[in-house]
């Protein structure tokens, strides 16, 4: 049943995956004629007039999400300096695939534990968790979930009582399962996602996010037909979009003079905490009236203050969360950026910043400031931060691989107008006869 | 399982292979170098990546990958140490492993090699022989710096220095009788006329973010080095200061001087391509034109340039709201509405883009960003977009009137319906030269020419118990 260690390394060969040989970094764009021909394995070329609702026709890509490789002569006699020690090898994020070196034995099934009307509650629990809790016994899975959620009174209803017994239950904070799981369903709104991700601080199983109502930005699955999707994503080769995360440490120093001789060498006693963050980590003024007055430290230079309310560190994918709603523009989860925006900045000149994903921000408390700070992550663990105290944020290597139900560009396009009706309003109408314009 | 050692090495033969065969087409002529690479169709794909190695590259211990064949857990070294920066700009490597089971599946002919941009320096095959020297030409203050620099690069240097025709028939530098002698041993050329992308090693730029971006659209290719210096104040493009430019030359003639690639976008105007053009379809409906009737422009190039900063696609004279249409990688994605839209790279993001509300992008995140100009919609917010999506913009099929599109201020003119704007990032960035850091410098600049976040800092508390009072 269990495949052999080797198969991991295999080349699968897939339809939808199609190898594509991008187009040649020395070659001459310029002069490169319509797209078609630059393709490889098509049989014909993109004819000379494009179809009127270009949409529909299939878009086939020319070069790597990620943008050309940059041609590395410049004239004549310069070119770029070779150091290969220091060479990325960026696979496109666009011809990402899910594979399994093993068949996926155990599933953790993460639900919202308050809905907002009861018989919805219980409508989701028969409709949708039962159903899907039977779908993977079937495939003789092990189910996990969270215990809070099985012991949820609201929902002793008769078909849920009687799988009650046959699932895996593990305590939050208590147990961790993130070695155990092998696949990741969340069903419900984006929080189940952001749950997911701080069960897991290391490596994060696929996950795979339906959503029961409307569309969601990390939901994009319909649970209509979610038998036949899961069976495909455990099957075959699921396009994911790998959702960078933040790694973020608090160091709180040391406070207790007294004990000199307890304080570690290397640490000084300073207490260190890490968390992994999905969607952004932010440091505000707390219950203080006082404008937060915060340095924001960048590769270990000194970049700004933050006087206000305080500031938001995103990734990509927190950037249509809290971030948007503090005034920033929206950024598409595959481009590799942190994005630091202020929250209600006592400036007329602060603008939100998108900085390269591979630097190092701190955050500590201004020398001048009036108050200490308050910090969370994803809006979680809510802690003070006091002089002395700093938090390091740097992009994690431990993204969320998020499955997509397309391709990770339509998916966060549909969900962009679906879930913020991004630029919906009335259209202007055609103008019916030959007016003058003036 | 772990035969790193001959794969490791494929990578580094393949990739001085592909220097190598670079440099050979170094001296060839420019129409025949294009030629050459029309027959090299297939791309330059590292060849051990095709020959069925198994192996998948970041997972190589010893190479600069995070994520290990197993075990990614324990095993994820974040920091490298040759590196200055000690991580790559672009991001840790993910992690290929997700949980215990799952992986990526590999797929090595979709994987790009490039130069961490953090660790990007020049180098010269061959020492530089032909420099542009651009100078802002309205411009009285820059006439001393202009004929200095001049006479250190012919008179020290022994460079050819070449300028554009306006720049030396300026009127004061005509009348100054030591600049005349001196002025025969300058190559000028006339913009419009002569094409000199291919004879320059380096461009020197003189005084403000203009200089930058008309280099830029005189090398609809590969460009060459630049260097900018600022005379006044430090600007966005302009790192050098010019009262050190002899050192400051004389470093980067040396070799290893840091380089920021500013990505650009390359945009092409087609003509007529869509068929939704009314008259055309009334005209075949009367019967005046056959139905087979093919627009002979249509699919036309009419236009196709390099853009350093944006792509703004306006409302024009007219004072009917622009209505157009934007595609992304075959799919509409939205209609603007308003007075128009800016496609712009992350250099451009503090230009145009940061007056139209966008935030600003730092120049080594590759992106591209869409802002919309004064949109009438209440929640039109600016999106960034990968670098490697392409665009297009037509005109909307109900707009009013017609649109107007201009490439970095220049070359404006009217989109009818039916033509169609396709913009994707260019494979030919403008190599910057950098004065100190460069991830840092731009922030610098942000300081410096926006103020960006400048404000009287709110003064410290004298007496501790103040902060309790207001502290609820």
């Amino acid at each position: 049943m269990e495949d052999s260690v080797e198969s991991k390394l295999t080349l699968k060969s897939d339809a939808s995956s199609e190898p594509f040989l991008y187009c040649c970094s020395a070659c001459d764009c310029s002069e490169e004629p319509l797209r078609g021909k630059v393709f490889r394995n098509r049989t014909k070329a993109r004819s000379m007039s494009m179809p009127s609702a270009p949409s529909s026709a299939k878009f086939r890509r020319t070069q790597s999400l990620h943008g050309p490789s940059p041609v590395t002569t410049f004239g004549p006699k310069a070119c770029m300096l070779k150091n290969p020690k220091a060479v990325m090898h960026i696979q496109d994020p666009a011809s990402q695939r899910l594979t399994w070196n093993k068949p996926p034995k155990s599933v953790l099934i993460i639900k919202k534990i308050r809905d907002a009307s009861l018989s919805v509650h219980i409508c989701c629990v028969d409709i949708v968790f039962v159903p899907c809790f039977n779908g993977f016994q079937q495939k003789n899975m092990i189910v996990y979930v969270e215990r809070k959620v099985i012991e949820d009174p609201a929902i002793a209803n008769e078909s849920f009582v009687s799988i009650k017994k046959n699932i895996c239950t593990f305590r939050e904070d208590y147990d961790d399962i993130s070695n155990c799981v092998d696949f990741i369903i969340c069903l419900g709104g984006d929080g189940t996602l952001l749950y997911a991700s701080s069960l897991f601080q290391e490596s994060v199983s696929p996950v795979m996010a339906f959503h029961l109502g409307s569309l969601g930005f990390l939901t994009p699955f319909n649970f209509d037909t979610y038998q036949s999707q899961v069976t495909q994503v455990i099957e075959g080769n699921a396009a994911i979009i790998l959702r960078s995360r933040l790694e973020v440490k608090v160091v709180k120093e040391n406070r207790e003079k007294g004990s000199v001789e307890e304080i570690s060498l290397v640490t000084n006693g300073d207490k260190t905490m890490q968390y992994q963050v999905l969607n952004e980590v932010v440091v505000d003024r707390g219950p203080s009236s006082y404008l937060s007055n915060v340095d924001l430290f960048l590769d270990g230079h000194l970049i700004t203050t933050v006087q206000g309310d305080g500031v938001i560190v995103s990734t990509p994918t927190g950037s249509t969360a809290y971030a948007v709603a503090a005034g920033a523009s929206m950024i598409h989860p595959n481009v590799p950026a942190i994005m630091i925006t202020p929250i209600c900045p006592h400036s007329l000149s602060f603008r939100p910043i998108v900085v390269p994903a591979g630097i190092e921000l701190k955050i500590t408390l201004s020398c001048d400031a009036r108050n200490t700070a308050w910090v969370s992550f994803d809006g979680r663990k809510r802690q003070e931060i006091a002089y002395g105290d700093s938090i390091t944020i740097t992009t994690s290597c431990f993204p969320l691989p998020s499955i997509c139900f397309r391709d990770p560009v339509n998916d966060w396009f549909e969900s962009l107008a679906q879930c913020l009706h991004w630029n919906v309003r009335k259209k202007q109408s055609h103008l019916s006869s030959e007016e003058e314009e003036f | 399982m772990e035969d790193e050692p001959p794969s490791r090495k494929a990578e580094e033969g393949s990739l001085s292979k592909r220097s190598q065969r670079q440099q050979e087409r170094q001296g060839k002529l420019p129409r025949r170098r294009k030629e050459v690479k029309r027959s090299l169709r297939r791309p330059d794909c590292p060849e051990h990546l095709l020959g069925g190695s198994v192996h998948w590259l970041p997972e190589h211990p010893g190479s600069e990958a995070s994520a290990s064949v197993e075990d990614t857990a324990e095993s994820c070294p974040k920091r490298w140490d040759r590196c200055r920066r000690g991580h790559f700009l672009h991001g840790p490597y993910p992690a290929t492993h997700f949980g215990p089971k799952a992986c990526v599946l590999p797929n090595p002919t979709s994987v790009m090699h490039i130069q961490d941009p953090a660790s990007q320096r020049l180098t010269w095959s061959k020492p530089p022989l032909n420099v542009l020297v651009i100078r802002k030409i309205r411009d009285e203050t820059l006439l001393e710096p202009f004929k200095e620099l001049c006479r250190f690069l012919v008179e020290e240097k022994h460079l050819m220095v070449y300028v554009e025709k306006k720049v030396v028939d300026d009127g004061s530098l005509m009348r100054d009788d030591s600049f005349s002698a001196f002025r025969n041993q300058l190559c000028t050329f006339r913009e419009g006329f002569d094409d000199i992308s291919d004879c320059i090693d380096l461009i020197i730029c003189l005084g403000g973010d203009g200089t930058l971006l008309y280099a830029s659209s005189l090398f609809q290719g590969s460009v060459p080095p630049v260097m900018a210096f600022h005379l006044g104040s430090l600007g966005f493009l302009t790192p050098f200061k010019f009262e050190s430019f002899r050192t400051e030359v004389d470093k980067v003639f040396e070799g290893n001087a840091a380089i920021i690639l500013r990505s650009r976008l390359k945009v092409k105007v087609v003509k007529g391509t869509f068929q939704r053009n009314e008259q055309l379809l009334s005209a075949q409906e009367n019967g005046i034109l056959p139905h087979n009737h093919i627009n002979n422009e249509a699919g036309k190039i009419t236009l196709q340039l390099q853009v350093l900063n944006e792509v703004v696609v306006d409302r024009g004279p007219s004072s009917y709201l622009s209505n157009v249409d934007l595609y992304l990688d075959g799919r509409l994605i939205t209609s603007v509405q308003g007075d128009g839209v800016i496609v712009s790279t992350p250099t451009g993001s503090t230009a145009y883009a940061a007056a139209a509300g966008a935030s600003m992008i730092h120049p080594n995140v590759p992106a591209i960003m869409v802002t919309p100009i004064c949109p009438h919609s209440l929640s039109f917010r600016p999106i960034v977009v990968p670098a490697g999506v392409e665009l297009m913009i037509t005109l909307s099929p109900d707009a009013r009137n017609t649109a107007w599109v201009s490439f970095d201020g220049r070359k404006r003119q009217e989109i009818q319906h039916g033509d169609s704007i396709k913009i994707t990032t260019s494979c030919f960035p403008v190599p910057s030269i950098c004065c100190h850091d460069l991830v840092y410098d731009w922030f610098d600049s942000l300081a410096q020419c926006l103020h960006w976040n400048v404000r009287k800092k709110q003064t410290r508390l004298t007496d501790a118990s103040d902060s309790s009072e207001t502290e609820n």
